[in-house]
């Protein structure tokens, strides 16, 4: 399982344009990871169109689940909301 | 340079006779113009004098819960008097500043006679002058120079002009240690993160253009943080109806529809319009108070002590495209979900929009 820690793009991760960024780059370094999880330590926000463009691509490629770790309130908010939108499992550790 | 009057317009503009002005130019010894057979007088030499002429009471509040307009302070078209304002807030801040910049971006000149109020300090304290300042300098004009307003100590972190994507987030990384600071806890500060990143997001994509944010955070019995946003665009209906799917419906009603998921400019197959919605599940789950205001139309949104409803209101100006101003009042956010949003609204739409 790799580990990304999205605190390395910013305490704020908002904007679809950033999160397309971060996707592309992402991709790149994981495209042959066969699952990752996504570490929310140290991230203050993140909004839905964000979230959409990161967490959406990497949980379809892994059957729709993904492990969310160390979100805080507003955070796992944002991240339940994009789960329902999208049909996702999310693993909240 | 700004506007030039002729005597009997400057005369008119200072709301005195012409005798009486007459005897006003030999006092004051103005820097007269002449064109031809005319007399001309810039009006930026008019408006310490008109500062002195003029003295009404205070009569305008600008704040979120009220509907006073800002042409109760127009002088004229691009005057202002600041002093008739008694109440500001961020709503207001916001409103003054899109109007103001909506005027001179379409290339005219700015006026505004300002008084040592109290108004005048706490627009200083939030970047109002500076800000007109940087962007127009040649062309805003006042009675006195506005570094002799008096400081006060400052409710509102300054204001910030985001031109481009991205902007938001800088100024939201250098926000969260001084909100911190001030005891405001995790989860009102992300929440705050989120939708400005939204609706920031949003202004820029929509709005083509840039806009402005404002944060005040207030501490006292209640402590609570006041986010407002605003730009010039055409609005949130304006948006809306650019996506045929919406084109026919009456902009009341997209006003209001652009705030149900799913529903946005975009095509359907993009899965947007989730923005607005977010917002008012933030301040559903907070039991905020939300203004919204779209061009000529606007929105008050309560949601305190349980409620849940929306009422049409008079925006403070017709001029600029979308402003919001959302007032986060409570430490905890409830969780609400899309459906509640979506039902909320639909229920709202069918009283809201027959009147």
């Amino acid at each position: 399982m790799q580990n990304i820690m999205l605190k390395n793009f910013g305490i704020i991760l908002t904007g679809r344009p950033y999160g397309v960024q971060i996707y592309s780059e992402l991709q790149k370094e994981y495209d042959n990871a066969t699952e990752v999880e996504f570490d929310f330590s140290g991230v203050a926000s993140l909004g839905s169109s964000f979230g959409e463009e990161v967490i959406v691509p990497f949980a379809k490629k892994q059957g729709n689940k993904i492990t969310i770790k160390s979100a805080i309130g507003p955070v796992r908010s944002c991240i339940q909301l994009i789960a329902k939108d999208f049909g996702l499992m999310i693993d909240f550790k | 340079m700004g506007d030039l009057l002729s005597l009997s317009e400057a005369a008119e503009f200072l709301g005195i006779s012409r005798p009486t002005f007459n005897a006003r130019r030999l006092e004051h010894k103005f820097n007269e113009i002449i064109e031809g057979n005319k007399t001309l007088i810039k009006k930026s030499d008019l408006l310490s004098l008109y500062a002195k002429e003029q003295y009404r009471t205070q009569l305008l509040n600008l704040i979120v819960t009220e509907d006073d307009s800002l042409e109760k302070i127009l002088i004229d078209k691009n005057t202002f008097d600041l002093r008739l304002i008694n109440l500001i807030d961020g709503y207001g801040i916001i409103s003054l500043i899109t109007t103001a910049v909506s005027r001179l971006e379409s290339g005219e000149s700015f006026y505004i006679i300002w008084g040592d109020t109290s108004v005048t300090r706490i627009l200083k304290a939030a970047g109002f002058f500076s800000e007109l300042k940087r962007r127009f300098e040649n062309r805003v004009f006042y009675n006195e120079e506005v570094s002799k307003v008096s400081d006060v100590a400052k409710p509102y972190l300054a204001l910030h002009y985001l031109a481009y994507k991205g902007q938001e987030r800088k100024m939201l990384e250098d926000l969260v240690p001084l909100l911190t600071k001030q005891n405001f806890n995790a989860d009102v500060v992300g929440h705050l993160g989120w939708i400005t990143g939204e609706l920031a997001d949003n202004s820029l994509t929509h709005a083509k253009g840039p806009c402005y944010v404002l944060i005040g955070q207030f501490n006292g019995n209640n402590s609570y943080l006041e986010l407002a946003i605003g730009d010039t665009g055409k609005g949130i209906h304006g948006s809306l109806k650019e996506n045929p799917k919406y084109k026919a419906l009456p902009d009341q009603e997209a006003f209001l529809k652009a705030f149900q998921p799913k529903v946005s400019c975009w095509s359907d197959d993009k899965e947007r319009g989730k923005g607005l919605c977010d917002l008012l599940i933030v301040a559903i789950g907070n039991g905020a108070l939300l203004r919204v205001d779209s061009k000529e139309m606007g929105l008050m949104f309560n949601f305190t002590n349980g409620q849940r409803e929306v009422m049409k209101r008079t925006p403070a100006s017709k001029y600029g495209g979308a402003r919001f101003c959302l007032l986060l009042i409570k430490d905890q956010f409830l969780d609400i979900t899309r459906e509640e949003v979506d039902s909320f609204i639909e229920r709202e739409r069918g009283g809201l929009c027959k009147i």
